[in-house]
């Protein structure tokens, strides 16, 4: 039996659970949460991965992003252990073992999905790496759905996927932390016991949320308060309008701050790489899109392609610079309109009265004395 | 195709024509389960979050009120009537004729002719060939529209996929992104590379010039020897492109091709899980034609097949009333 816990809501780990974990479990949940890695018995470790998840319930949504991270860590981390005591890379090494150890993830032999060596050779040479085992493409719809694969650059023949070791762990790590996320969203809350672990989560996350807006050009803290308040999540009649409308115009504008923009702007005739969208305007409207109650994408998860749709990249999952113009690049709606459509986002201070839009705003205090001119 | 069909002709047909062997199995064993739509007067289903108990209550209500359209969902609900309940969706591709980006024949935009028809089916042929070949699906039913066709997938595996996953698998039948360069025979590179071997002969100056394609290029793929050559090479991998067409032409060239694709499925009936479809059976009052299931889709002929009866009448009704 392995050392390491790899799901924790594998049977096994569900039979090892304790309903009173010992204090022990509550300093080992600390010291997963701060990024420490240490030894403790497969008890231990169950209690405290255990704890972080009914903590990060009761943190809400900031809490659960974080902790998924802290599992993600972690998981990666005992697969690496698990791998090394297995054998990986000598020849000792079984594949049969491994596949017994991932419950719920069938593994097999690539040989097995009905691809000959050459072929997997001819992948090997094309990717860099040579896909020794298969898995039926359902099992890798976790890692697709959250977006850390794609199918067209995997390789499907008969329902099976070919992955490479790397590859199969990832989709393995995608699948039990899905499962993580939804048990932590049902988990709110349960007694005081875990309040400090939760704090911690809190804070995590908050230094997560304050990572992808700031140092990105972006200022949050000169944002107008209808910004702002989206920023902290919103409530599920505002939720679309907020989010969708004048959070994705309003970041995108703001980080691009395209000059001379017409009314047929691109993003594509701004910016030259896409990241600028996956990796810094994207994130910040998904991580306040989870902060909604209920998170939208929860209920409404074809809302991610609409806010590509207003971005301009039309109604994909995939923003692509070619696709850039499909839809319109929808500007931010002036005051007026969103007093009208939310007013309960509009909380006007000073500075709103000066301006007429939520983009003014920022654009005002970001080059004109507010923000570092440059 | 024929021209509206009438209040009276839509009376008949239900009473006369339509009966419940119309209705495709896997609609049968879940109708229960599905939200009807119904458009009465031809501005669309408007009258919607339906549940229908029974086949005789569907009859029922075909016969009385002989609507110009019926829709049934994708999807399968606990209380249909509600839309509550979400138990999973057939993962749908449609391909309407009329929507086609390039075609052989001369239609316009908005156009159907025989060619388009036969186009749309080899189109809907190609996916369901990926759906097997790759992701090892087998329940498979083709649907005639009334205007194209629709693939509808029963598979245990994709009813509880959510938009997100449709989005990707509709990428990959049809082929939307452009590949990494492989000379692989099978998966992802072998199956866009098949797509293009089809596209390129069908590929005009013009529309190879407002895609960005140099000129050397375009001057190689509307030459008849070049472009068996490189049809021929596509065949075992990408290298005949990068050596005949040189980089740029290639990339503007996949890039085409990779638009003309995505353009040739409808990706909103794919993506989302609430829609409502021409139920198989059904009149499609519009163009006067049956929208049914097709059991042999490779002999399907639809101006023999998808013609009702009223439509035959018409013209030899026509003709008397001439003579008087
Ligand atoms: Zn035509």
């Amino acid at each position: 039996m392995l050392a390491q816990v790899l799901n924790p809501l594998s049977q096994r780990a569900l039979r090892l659970v304790s309903d009173a974990p010992p204090r022990e479990a509550y300093s080992a949940a600390a010291e997963i949460i701060a990024g420490r890695w240490q030894r403790f018995s497969i008890r231990v470790q169950v209690d405290a991965l255990h704890l972080i998840m009914r903590a990060a319930g009761l943190a809400g949504e900031s809490g659960i992003r974080a902790a998924e991270e802290v599992l993600r860590r972690y998981i990666e981390r005992s697969l690496q252990e698990a791998l090394g005591e297995l054998g990986w890379g000598r020849s000792s090494f079984d594949p049969e073992l491994l596949a017994g150890l991932l419950e719920g993830f069938e593994l097999i032999r690539a040989e097995d999905a009905g691809v000959g060596g050459a072929e997997l050779r001819k992948i090997g040479s094309v990717t860099g790496e040579t896909p020794e085992f298969a898995v039926h493409w359902r099992l890798v719809m976790p890692a697709v759905r959250r977006g850390r694969m794609k199918l067209t650059s995997l390789f499907l023949r008969r329902g099976y996927v070919l992955l490479s070791l790397e590859q199969a762990m990832s989709c393995y790590t995608e699948l039990v932390l899905e499962r993580c996320v939804e048990f932590m969203r049902d988990t709110r809350g349960e007694g005081s016991d875990v309040e400090e672990l939760a704090g911690m989560l809190r804070r995590l996350g908050e230094r997560h949320v304050a990572a992808a807006v700031e140092g990105k050009s972006l200022k949050p803290e000169l944002f107008p308060p209808c910004v702002k308040a989206t920023l902290a999540g919103v409530g599920s009649g505002l939720r679309n309008y907020a989010i969708t409308v004048l959070l994705t115009s309003f970041i995108s504008y703001a980080r691009i701050a395209p000059r001379n923009a017409g009314r047929d702007a691109r993003i594509a005739d701004f910016v030259d790489d896409i990241r600028v969208v996956t990796q810094e305007i994207l994130p910040v409207i998904y991580q306040a899109a989870e902060r909604c109650s209920p998170p939208l994408f929860q209920d409404q998860p074809a809302e991610r392609m609409n806010i590509n749709y207003h971005l301009g990249f039309g109604l994909t999952a995939e923003p692509r610079l070619e696709d850039s113009g499909k839809s319109p690049w929808y500007f931010v709606p002036n005051c007026e309109k969103v007093r009208r459509e939310a007013p309960a986002l509009c909380r006007m201070d000073r500075d709103c009265r000066e301006v007429k839009n939520p983009l003014s705003y920022y654009f005002r205090k970001r080059y004109s004395g507010g923000g570092d001119v440059r | 195709m024929f021209g509206e069909a009438t209040l009276e002709e839509r009376r008949r047909f239900y009473a006369e024509e339509w009966s419940p062997a119309e209705l495709p199995e896997f609609i049968v064993k879940s109708l229960s389960m599905r939200e009807f739509g119904f458009d009465h007067s031809g501005a669309g289903p408007s009258d919607r979050y339906n549940r229908i108990a029974s086949v005789a209550q569907l009859q029922g209500v075909l016969v009385r009120l002989a609507p110009y359209g019926v829709y049934s969902s994708v999807s399968l609900y606990r209380t249909p009537e509600r839309r509550d309940g979400w138990l999973g969706a057939e993962l749908v591709f449609d391909v309407d004729a009329k929507d086609l980006p390039v075609r052989g024949c001369g239609c316009a935009k908005g156009e159907v002719c025989e060619l388009c028809l036969e186009e749309a089916k080899q189109h809907v042929l190609g996916i369901a060939e990926v759906l097997r070949e790759d992701f090892g699906l087998k329940e498979m039913h083709f649907v005639y529209s009334g205007r194209g066709y629709h693939l509808r997938v029963t598979d245990r595996e994709v009813l509880e996929l959510g938009s997100r996953e449709r989005a990707e698998i509709l990428d990959y039948v049809a082929a939307g992104v452009v590949p990494e360069l492989s000379e692989l025979s099978f998966g992802y590179p072998a199956h866009f590379r098949r797509r293009m071997r089809l596209l390129l002969p069908r590929l005009s100056e013009a529309v190879l010039r407002e895609a960005g394609v140099p000129k050397r290029a375009r001057e190689v793929l509307l030459s008849e020897g070049e472009l068996e050559e490189l049809v021929q090479g596509l065949e075992k991998g990408t290298g005949v492109l990068a050596r005949k067409l040189k980089k740029k032409g290639t990339e503007k060239l996949m890039e085409l091709v990779r638009r003309i694709n995505a353009e040739m499925v409808d990706a909103k009936v794919t993506v989302d899980v609430k829609r409502i479809l021409r139920l198989p059976g059904s009149l499609h009052s519009k163009v006067s034609m049956k929208c049914m299931l097709v059991r042999k889709i490779e002999s399907f002929d639809p101006l023999s097949q998808a013609v009702p009866k009223f439509v035959s009448e018409r013209e030899s009704k026509g003709i008397y009333k001439r003579e008087i």
